[in-house]
């Protein structure tokens, strides 16, 4: 496809000039030799007129099921979703909204020190999560706390970490929103970007060697990476993304396009035709879709889990979304874009709003679900807080856990010292 | 094109640095004590192996005993640029022994992705002047994955191994030791052996650890340092530290090629009447921060001398321990003697650690 585009870009009307018999020597020589280069020609390894090739304009669309009004546009292309995974989309996403503006107003009151939302996004991350197996491993950024609610992670689970509290079984050591669950099977978020993305390569390398080795299809299973632009311009994109494509890793790239890194439009991020295009030149297959349309997704992702898993090859998806909310709770998005341009991009897409009006058409929901989720997931968020706002910190006791499996002789001192020196001067701590 | 330049002239059989370095070998054993010096190579059967070859035999044992460990890295396929892999593939097959893309960042990282899926890779660096760009992935990823999960996902099973150190003629890109850059990183162990019969034990234990390990491999040693090693399966403890021969006027600290080097020097003083006690670190992260201390309380007097350059080398850390611990016993400052604070030239005489800068040491401070 890409080939074929990029050939009618260049020579419209023109017709593809046959080899002279003359060359046949030639061609031959370089059919046989293009293995050494892990390519295949198709016949024709040469050309006799010079072409430089550039895939810029039109860029590639975006498969898309529902339009703005959740209506479905192509009844063919209309996925089979059983009930209860189109309502439990439904309810992640409302329960994530509810989440965020409940927690991004507690940062704003200094109750937690930091927060991350995932307004405007909500469709990618969960149709990504509905589309792929409970036992699939997931590898996140940041901005995809929707899949993991989709997969059971609770709103007791979120607090704790945001706040650090004994309850938090990654025991408080990571700044807020970077969550985890090895029952879940999702990798605990790092801040450093695209260094999951490797691992993701790795991971899926390991599910392509498990899956040849099992017998049972049910317990099959792939590993997943979500990405957004800005970190695909990391080093570790190119190195993941490469590997997994030689390796045959059963890995999916999941990429959040959602055209800014915090202040960094995509105009200063890449020049190419976004992070697809990119896939393409790994030789994976590539797939951009409309990442508001939570249909679109699902299907798309499901689709990709399929081909992983019976060509073992990695698969590279692009979901354009825009980032609503500001980056982060140290952000201020108004510095460096319009009120205008955010007011009417989110209200134009609203992932949310478009697939409810799909289930009501199809009678599996209301709007006074929508208002009595959200209200109820709202107050239990705000008990959440007022709850673990009296709960302890981990102890002073654990600060040395976990560096390493077993604690070193010197660790063991260090901990002694601490606890000691703790003791001595509790009361100007103020813990 | 650059490395594959260096490789082959770093595997010269012909170098007459290997001689001095096979010299170097027999004082070694001259000086140490038959029980300690033939720690695994008294056993039934012990087979003479070089460096590189007690590395594949570690290897070839480490794959058979466990389906989900496997060796990658760059050109590991055919053998390796040190032939530390050879044969590996074809026994145990291109999913478990493999090449990777040419790049270290992308291959340390697939390893720790693996190693959080629960196995346990082995990925070589192919010179440790070229893990840097994989220091992200070592550093603010391997070494804090348990910790920042509060235990609950971790890389354990990762190693990294890789050639290191001096050979001669390695310049800038093919000399340098690397291991203070990572010291300084808490939740990685760090090895460094000087013999094939340690390299072998430690890079098995490496394995067995759920730890994220880098093992170092000083190159100059592959193919000049033989001795019998134990062809069956024996692991060493990390953290312990080894006598090499025992003193009363001065303890040397080392580890590494360099072992090798302050041994002839040791051996020069002896002959002046003054009596080395000499340690082999072995294992630098943890380190055996007892046997040092025990050992400078007796002698009074401590040199440590590494490779790596002298500002905030390892020797920094462990002259800084001694003082604390051993404060009342000392007759003389510790000594550092380590390579220049310059990059690594290509002309390296004046630049390493040489045996006479160690023996001037050794005389200074018992002069003291």
């Amino acid at each position: 496809m890409f080939r074929k585009s990029s050939h009618a870009l260049m020579h419209s009307g023109g017709l593809f000039r046959t080899p002279r018999p003359l060359c046949r020597a030639l061609q031959e020589a370089l059919t046989k030799a293009q293995s050494v280069w892990n390519l295949d020609f198709g016949g024709t390894p040469t050309v006799d007129e010079l072409t430089f090739h550039q895939r810029k304009y039109p860029s590639t669309p975006m498969f898309h099921v529902l339009d703005l009004d959740g209506r479905v546009v192509n009844p063919k292309q209309e996925p089979e979703v059983p009930k209860e995974t189109l309502i439990k989309m439904m309810e992640a996403m409302l329960r994530q909204q509810s989440i965020d503006l409940i927690l991004m107003e507690a940062q704003r009151q200094g109750r937690i020190s930091f927060y991350m939302t995932s307004m405007g996004e909500e469709a990618s991350a969960v149709g990504t999560a509905a589309a792929l197996d409970m036992r699939d491993e997931l590898f996140l950024q940041y901005r995809e706390a929707a899949a993991l609610t989709y997969r059971g992670y609770t709103v007791k689970d979120m607090v704790a970490q945001c706040m650090g509290t004994i309850e938090n079984e990654l025991k408080g050591r990571q700044m807020p929103i970077h969550y985890g669950s090895r029952a879940l099977n999702v990798h605990m978020i790092s801040s450093p970007v695209a260094t999951q993305i490797p691992h993701a390569a790795g991971t899926g390398y390991v599910c392509r060697l498990e899956n040849e080795r099992e017998t049972d299809p049910n317990k099959k299973r792939i590993c997943a990476a979500f990405v957004g632009e800005g970190s695909a311009s990391q080093g570790d994109f190119h190195a993941g993304v490469n590997m997994a494509a030689t390796m045959k890793s059963n890995t999916l790239f999941l990429i959040r396009n959602n055209g800014y890194a915090i202040s960094t439009p995509s105009s200063s991020q890449y020049a190419g035709d976004g992070i697809f295009a990119r896939g393409i030149g790994y030789g994976i297959p590539c797939a951009r879709v409309d990442g508001n349309d939570i249909l679109a997704v699902f299907q798309t992702v499901r689709k990709a889990r399929e081909l992983i898993r019976t060509t073992n090859q990695p698969v590279l998806v692009e979901a354009l979304v825009y980032r609503s909310s500001h980056h982060s709770s140290s952000d201020d998005s108004t510095w460096y874009r319009s009120r205008e341009e955010v007011e009417v991009f989110s209200n134009l897409f609203l992932p949310v709003a478009r697939f409810e009006k799909y289930l009501e058409r199809k009678s599996l929901w209301t709007p006074e679900q929508s208002r009595s989720l959200t209200q109820k997931v709202r107050q239990e968020t705000l008990a959440e807080l007022h709850r673990q706002e009296k709960l302890p910190k981990w102890p002073v006791s654990s600060m040395h856990d976990d560096v390493y499996k077993e604690m070193t002789p010197e660790m063991h001192q260090a901990q002694k010292e601490l606890e000691e020196h703790y003791e001595r001067n509790k009361k100007e701590y103020n813990m | 094109m650059l490395r594959r330049i260096g490789v082959t002239h770093v595997v010269s059989p012909l170098s007459s640095f290997f001689s001095s370095v096979a010299s170097a070998r027999r004082l070694q054993m001259t000086a140490v004590s038959a029980s300690q010096a033939r720690e695994h190579a008294d056993a039934p059967g012990a087979v003479e192996m070089n460096f590189l070859q007690a590395i594949n035999s570690a290897l070839d044992l480490a794959l058979s005993k466990d389906e989900k460990t496997v060796v990658f890295g760059e050109d590991v396929a055919f053998g390796g640029v040190f032939r530390c892999t050879l044969n590996l593939s074809k026994k145990y097959g291109s999913q478990r022994v493999f090449d990777s893309p040419l790049s270290e960042q992308g291959l340390v990282g697939f390893a720790i992705g693996m190693a959080s899926a629960g196995w346990k890779p082995i990925a070589e660096v192919q010179f440790a002047d070229y893990i840097f760009p994989a220091f992200d992935q070592i550093v603010n990823e391997a070494a804090k994955m348990r910790f920042r999960s509060g235990g609950h996902f971790h890389c354990g099973g990762l190693v990294i191994r890789s050639p290191s150190s001096a050979v001669g003629h390695g310049g800038l890109y093919h000399s340098q030791s690397v291991e203070g850059f990572f010291n300084h990183c808490a939740g990685i162990k760090i090895v460094m052996p000087s013999t094939p019969s340690d390299a072998k034990g430690l890079l098995l234990q490496c394995v067995e650890e759920e730890d994220p390990c880098i093992f170092f491999e000083p190159k100059r040693l592959y193919r000049s340092m033989v001795e019998p090693v134990d062809p069956g399966y024996y692991t060493i403890p990390l953290g312990k530290g080894k006598i090499l021969c025992e003193g009363r006027d001065v303890t040397i600290v080392t580890y590494g090629a360099q072992v090798g080097v302050a041994m002839k020097a040791a051996e020069r003083a002896a002959q002046e009447g003054i009596s080395v006690e000499l340690i082999d670190l072995r294992s630098l992260k943890p380190w055996d921060r007892e046997m040092v201390t025990q050992s400078v309380r007796k002698t009074g007097r401590v040199i440590v001398t590494h490779e790596a350059p002298k500002t905030s080398g390892i020797g920094s850390e462990i002259v800084s321990c001694i003082t604390q611990d051993c404060f009342l016993s000392l007759e003389a400052p510790p000594m550092r003697v380590c390579c220049l604070d310059t990059p690594h030239p290509l002309n390296e005489q004046l630049y390493l650690p040489n045996e006479l800068k160690v023996y001037e040491a050794i005389k200074f401070i018992t002069g003291y």
